[in-house]
């Protein structure tokens, strides 16, 4: 069986944003609409300081608290363990934005624009009105992934199949694969590494890992 | 040859080289003629430093193309009045008006003479971004080398907002127009300042990270805890400006808490200038007759010249030597015996008293943090290893220190980078494998080979262009308005050098004309390209009136701004993806370009100009016809003012110089030329080549990335610790300025200095504080940080980059010690007022701990009044508060981007 | 910047605390409906359609938030595990049943829908019990307070109209003071249950004043008004303070309590030769 989930290298992260770029290029999403994003947390007191850089988004979680909540099965989770949202399907209630301890969803009224006014040529190439209205999210570029798998291409080593944010990242900070796999470039880095997963408390299960230490 | 509409998705390889720690190679795709993605170039994947990736700005070339606020037609200003509260009234014209009275100006120009009464060139241009313009702007360079003399010298922020001092010193020391550690190879990394994280770009970020999970320690040095910071093993919060202290108390720890032994005493003695003997004036001792300066052979018990290759040389002592000493111009002491002491025993005298206990109380950090630092520094060094590079042995120094901005510019600049390059020499890592490295040239040539840079000077040492100093060839008169080859020796006078020298006086002397310079004069026309003076100097308001009184200003321009507000045309060209340019790539180049091949990159016309924009070749091409120089610019395409000669030993590729040549021509001609030049004319692959596949290269070997082979091979040293020449050259100055009864460089003159003494650089700021407004618990340095989101970019205007920016503390603010902030009643987000002894800017009090109580810092500027989207940001900038002053310029002509401020609070977060 | 520390969401609103406030006052009003029916109580079956009427308003109040309302037949495709379509389900039986009970004034099927209306508030409690990014709402003693407070709700309400008609009876003043004294007690139990590192720090002024006025107005003050024989206004009055409370805990539970859960780190990482530091957990006690 096959579980897709990512692996941040917090070691490498400088919290650049390129996949916060690319992601919302790559994506069409509007101003603001970050599937992905990288957080600059601040731990400890004056001189005594460190700053880690946390890249977020939709966990794709083993157990989606937003999938268990959804009343229109817009969200599921597929066999591979990428949870996604039938646009056509959702109803825009947001239970699933508030049932994501993430912080992951996105749920946009009306169509905006990087400028005030008429959408540019590049938003109108990438302007999908299913989404409005509706829950939106990360979803692990799903359409690269089948369409790179249907390629004979490996998701997470070949470029081509791979979530534009971990093509970005300036670092080799971001990592994707399939965890189920043990020769997985996942499997490797998860097995050499410390890691941890963000609240992991509440049972989600989430499916990006964090790497800290040398194991 | 642009993408037509309505045709498949396709991704096309092109460049982006916004920043100077580009160019990246990228992939844009193209769906019905639109550009809607970009991505990285995975092709280049094995060949790029940075893993073929790109960082975010150039995401942000999509919305750069499509920005609606784009200037698409020409325009002409009919408000003849200038200056901010001014409409210009610009009107659309078409490019034959516009281009028409472009040529009208310029053909006056060329009847009446190409220089003015005061010799300074009639037509000046302003580029920004650390040279990065030159590689959307086609041909122009080629018009502009065609056209005559140029006044490149007005700055829009140089020398305050660069690595000024070590761009010049750096040169001069080790061809080493920027300093970088050798990463890949680097153990131990003392950091001042420098941002790596975030001003290195894609291959910065790509290697410190492999590094760090390597297991790279490095210290970051500095008041604010910055991206690179935050991804060190530690941060040592340091006082502003004071960071000289600090080397000078790593070199006394080498030096006087460590055996020699401990140090890299086989480099010092072949590679450095530590024995050469230094008489009771200062100067070298020399033979005689040679005029060689002199060591102290043991095995002789006598003095030899210093190439004496049997010679046993003492590295340090006190000896009793006859010889002459050869000061400024030709002035000559002869020594029939005199005291002489060796460069080494001079440098261990002279740092004896900068302990670290010394340093602990101007630095604020701890004396056991300093005496540490420098013990690691050495134990790092592994001295004595070697390590195989290319089948070369080679020494391997794995410890480097870096510098950032404001360390390594303005007053104490000279001072940090001398003491980080002894720093490095001390232990043998200077130029070798894992060490401290210089990455390119610009003073030096030719720019595009660091090592074929090299050239034999005199006692031993490279020759460095510098600028004369003689009575016979100084020039009183400067060829521009900033006066670069008058009063910055080390300027030299390559194409880089008038934007080298001290930019800002070319604005400074209009207020304040100075004595015994020709008059300050504005140019008849001046060009303007991806800079933004008006917002990117400092003292930006005070410049941006300043600009308001010249004649006739030709913007190519993006979208309106506070620059172009005051241009009587304006020029919209295509930009990034839309025109069409080849780069020459790889080798070393910027801070941690170090590639493995070198080669020539394409930016193409992925879509289509928007509106009437026109290809920068085009509107070049057009120019040079019209002011009838056709034949020049083409020659000097020919000859490879755009990067490439069109001719070599087996190919010719050359422009007929007599007829009007297309872009696409023009570009084929230099991509079959780069072709050639790349495979010694074997393949001739031109323009349509290069769309296809973006680019091509061959191997660079990783031995050049180190000079100090190259230093041996050709038996020079580096010219440390002493620094001579610099006092000589400095005292020559200082007859030739007097001689013209000009006093008002003085001050600067005392950085001539064979060993640079600290100075209490923070009190050149500080001692103003009494103008400030409020008490002593109010006032703060105020400084900036890189930011990888917008810096060099020119995007304020790209809402992407803005909100990724925003994802980054302080881009929404200003950053102030939360502790801080709390003894001022300041609470995170409410307003503040931060007042210079200029004026005052405003923003929102970001709280954070990770910056010392004395400091507060602005990311970016952002006091935009015209530039679409960016105007609306409410953002503050320090360039509004920093004053420009003679005061602050030091000897390189470099200011240093910090200011004093006085903070209140004005009102409550909304 | 991101919010790192947790903030109070903003993807359900007013809207959506109406829907609760209406479904737990509409529910609890049809339960004390069904037991005036059964005791013969006059006017059940106009507490009945109140109650429906109420309910109804606050599924229109939601039908207004919902970014797809024309889609909102889809409500009902998740039962297997959404309790936002259980309470669809829930809310889809009860009104045709109360309808029907109040037309034909059958306590039976005033009954019926009285228990499918404690199903439509179970499903609502449970709703915020489920919603795991909100802290405030996924500890389970959310959900016996949810369902306490509706019922609740409702019986005040029935009381403030019986005793302003005519005056109530004992049966529904003892029922009402218990449950003011349950709620109280529920919201105690779930004040405790917060404290320390299950609320995040900046929810805790809310919670504190919330739960204090709640207590005092909601239950001790109603709780004094109906514990001994008193007068209607009193009784009118203990009745809407009973009510009020619950509205407002709902109005604050959703719109101000409604912190996210933020983000956290168990570990900062190492940075080349640093050891690994801390993590951390903005906007939490340590």
């Amino acid at each position: 069986m096959t579980r897709y989930v990512m692996v941040a290298d917090l070691r490498r992260c400088v919290g650049c944003q390129t996949c916060t770029a690319a992601c919302r290029t790559a994506n069409g999403t509007p101003p603001g609409v970050q599937w992905r994003r990288v957080l600059d947390m601040e731990i400890g007191t004056y001189p005594d300081v460190r700053r880690t850089f946390v890249p977020v988004g939709c966990m794709h979680c083993e157990d989606p608290p937003c999938m268990q909540v959804c009343p229109s099965t817009a969200t599921r989770k597929r066999d591979d363990g990428i949870v996604t949202i039938d646009y056509d399907l959702c109803i825009g209630c947001a239970y699933c934005a508030v049932a994501c301890p993430y912080q992951a969803r996105y749920k946009v009224e009306r169509e905006n624009y990087a400028y005030d006014g008429e959408p540019m040529a590049s938003e109108v190439a990438k302007r999908d009105p299913d989404r409005i209205g509706v829950s939106t999210k990360c979803t692990f570029c799903v359409d690269r992934i089948d369409a790179g798998i249907d390629n004979g291409l490996t998701p997470g080593e070949d470029p081509e199949a791979t979530p534009v944010c971990v093509n970005s990242c300036i670092a080799g900070a971001l990592h994707f694969g399939d965890v189920e796999d043990p020769g997985s470039n996942v499997s490797r880095l998860l097995a050499e590494n410390h890691f941890f997963r963000m609240h992991e408390e509440l049972g989600t299960g989430p499916s990006i890992y964090y790497l800290w230490d040398r194991a | 040859m642009t993408e037509p509409a309505h045709t498949p998705t396709r991704k096309l390889p092109t460049y982006c080289y916004q920043c100077v720690a580009g160019p990246d190679l990228l992939k844009v795709k193209v769906e019905n003629g639109v550009a809607t993605e970009v991505e990285p170039n995975f092709d280049a994947a094995e060949v790029h430093p940075g893993g073929g990736k790109i960082c975010v700005k150039a995401y942000g070339l999509v919305q750069k193309t499509y920005n609606p606020h784009r200037v698409l037609t020409p325009m002409r200003r009919t408000n003849p009045k200038k200056g901010r509260k001014e409409d210009p009234g610009f009107v659309p014209i078409s490019w034959d008006v516009a281009l028409g009275d472009i040529a009208g100006k310029l053909n006056g120009i060329r009847e009446s003479g190409l220089t003015d009464a005061s010799g300074y060139p009639r037509v000046a241009a302003s580029f920004g971004g650390g040279g990065t313009p030159q590689a959307y702007m086609g041909t122009f360079p080629a018009f502009l080398a065609a056209w005559g003399p140029v006044d490149f010298g007005l700055g829009s922020g140089q020398g305050v907002k660069c690595y000024h001092s070590e761009h010049l010193y750096g040169e001069f020391w080790h061809r080493a127009f920027t300093v970088g550690s050798d990463t890949p190879l680097t153990r131990y990394l003392v950091s001042f300042g420098s941002n790596v994280e975030a001003s290195g770009g894609v291959c910065g970020v790509w290697r410190h990270a492999e590094a760090r999970v390597r297991g790279l320690k490095r210290v970051q040095v500095e008041p604010a805890l910055s991206i690179t910071g935050a991804c060190s093993a530690e941060w040592v919060p340091i006082r502003p400006k004071t960071d000289a202290a600090f080397l000078f108390a790593m070199l006394h720890v080498l030096l006087h808490e460590h055996p020699r032994n401990a140090l890299d005493v086989e480099f010092l003695l072949g590679n450095t200038a530590s024995t050469y003997l230094v008489g009771p004036n200062g100067y070298y001792l020399r033979h005689p007759d040679t005029r060689q300066p002199l060591l102290w052979d043991r095995r002789s018990g006598g003095a030899v010249p210093f190439d004496d290759e049997d010679a046993q040389a003492e590295i340090e002592g006190r000896f009793d030597v006859p010889g002459i000493e050869i000061g400024p111009d030709e002035k000559v002491w002869s020594h029939p015996s005199c005291k002489a002491k060796t460069g080494f025993t001079l440098l261990c005298e002279h740092v004896l008293a900068y302990t670290p206990e010394w340093a602990a109380r101007i630095c604020d950090v701890p004396a056991s943090t300093i005496r540490r630092v420098a013990c690691e520094f050495l134990e790092h060094a592994a001295i004595g290893e070697t390590i195989e590079v290319d089948g070369a042995t080679l020494p391997f120094r794995p410890v480097a220190i870096t510098l950032g901005k404001t360390v390594n510019n303005g007053w104490g600049g000279y001072e940090c980078c001398w003491a980080r390059t002894v720093l490095s020499a001390l232990v043998g890592a200077l130029e070798v494998p894992g060490g401290t490295l210089g990455t390119t040239v610009r003073l030096n040539r030719p720019a595009d080979d660091r090592l074929d840079s090299v050239a034999p000077g005199p006692d031993g040492f490279m020759a460095y262009p510098f600028n004369p100093t003689d009575a016979k060839n100084w020039r009183a008169s400067p060829k521009i308005r900033n006066a670069y080859d008058t009063l910055v020796p080390l300027a030299a006078d390559t194409p880089w050098s008038q934007a080298l020298g001290p930019t800002h006086l070319a604005w400074l002397f209009q207020d304040n004309p100075p004595d015994n310079l020709p008059r300050p004069t504005l140019p008849d026309v001046w060009f303007l390209y991806r800079t933004n003076p008006a917002i990117s100097s400092w003292d930006a308001p005070g410049v941006a009136e300043k600009m308001a009184a010249f004649p006739f200003v030709v913007a190519f321009a993006y979208t309106m701004d506070e620059s172009n507000h005051m241009a009587d045309i304006l020029l919209p060209e295509c930009t990034d993806l839309e025109s069409t340019q080849l780069l020459r790539i790889g080798g070393t180049k910027y801070i941690e370009q170090f590639w493995r091949y070198q080669g020539f990159a394409l930016r193409q016309s992925a879509v289509e100009g928007r509106g009437e924009a026109r290809d920068f070749t085009e509107i070049a091409t057009e120019l040079a016809q019209r002011t009838g120089l056709l034949e020049t610019y083409n020659d000097k395409i020919n000859r490879g003012a755009v990067g490439v000669k069109l001719s070599g030993e087996r190919y010719d590729f050359g422009l007929a110089a007599d007829r009007r040549h297309g872009s696409d021509d023009i570009w084929d001609a230099v991509c079959r030329a780069a072709s050639a030049e790349l495979t010694g004319g074997e393949s001739t692959d031109g323009l349509a080549w290069y769309r296809e596949n973006g680019f091509k290269v061959e191997p660079f070997p990783q031995t050049k990335w180190y000079l100090l082979p190259k230093l041996q091979e050709m038996g020079l040293r580096f010219e440390l610790p002493y620094q001579e020449r610099l006092k000589r050259i400095g005292a020559e100055l200082a007859n030739r300025l007097h001689e013209n009864g000009i006093e008002w460089w003085d001050t600067q003159l005392k950085e001539y200095q064979a060993l640079p003494a600290w100075k209490d650089f923070p009190a050149l700021w500080s001692d103003g504080d009494s103008e400030l407004k409020g008490d002593e618990a109010q006032h703060f340095w105020l400084l900036t940080s890189r930011s990888m989101q917008y810096a060099w970019g020119g995007n304020a205007a790209i809402q992407l980059a803005n909100e990724t920016a925003r994802n980054i503390s302080g881009h929404d603010g200003i950053i102030v010690n939360r502790g801080k902030a709390g003894e001022l009643g300041i609470a995170d987000g409410d307003v503040i007022e931060v007042r210079s002894e200029l004026r005052a800017t405003r923003g929102r009090a970001v709280l954070r701990e990770g910056i010392r109580p004395d400091t507060i810092l602005m990311i970016g500027q952002f006091d935009h009044w015209k530039t679409p989207f960016a105007r609306d940001l409410k953002m503050p900038s320090m360039n509004t508060v920093t004053p420009m002053s003679l005061k602050l310029t030091d000897a390189t002509g470099s200011g240093a981007d910090l200011v004093r401020v006085s903070v209140s609070r004005l009102e409550a977060a909304s | 910047m991101i919010a790192i520390a947790p903030a109070v969401q903003h993807n359900w609103d007013w809207r959506a605390a109406g829907n609760f406030v209406c479904g737990g006052t509409g529910s609890g009003l049809l339960a004390m409906a069904a037991g005036a029916a059964w005791l013969g109580e006059p006017l059940f079956e106009v507490a009945a359609i109140a109650a429906l009427a109420i309910i109804g308003l606050g599924l229109f109040l939601v039908w207004l938030e919902i970014g797809r309302p024309w889609r909102f037949a889809n409500v009902f495709r998740n039962p297997a595990t959404s309790w936002m379509s259980r309470e669809a389900w829930a809310a889809a039986l009860l009104f045709p049943v109360g309808a029907l009970g109040a037309v034909t004034g059958s306590p039976v099927l005033i009954s019926i829908a009285a228990a499918l209306a404690m199903v439509f508030l179970f499903c609502q409690a449970r709703m915020l019990h489920a919603a795991k990014g909100i802290p405030a709402w996924r500890d389970a003693a959310v959900v016996p307070l949810v369902n306490a407070t509706g019922l609740t709700e409702g019986g005040g309400l029935l009381l403030a109209a019986a005793a302003m008609t005519g005056g109530a009876p004992n049966w529904l003043s003892i029922t009402v003071l218990i449950l003011v004294i349950w709620r109280g007690v529920l919201m105690l139990v779930y004040v405790y249950r917060l404290r320390g590192r299950k609320l995040p720090i900046a929810a805790r002024g809310s919670l504190a004043s919330m739960a204090l006025l709640v207590v005092m107005a909601g239950s001790l003050l109603p709780a004094a008004l109906l514990i001994t024989t008193v007068p209607d206004w009193a009784q009118a009055l203990g009745g809407l303070l009973a009510a009020g409370a619950g509205w407002y805990f709902k109005y604050v539970l959703v719109c101000r309590l409604a912190f996210t859960q933020g983000f956290a780190i168990e570990h900062s990482p190492t940075r080349g030769r640093s050891p690994a530091g801390p993590g951390a957990r903005p906007g939490w006690a340590r």
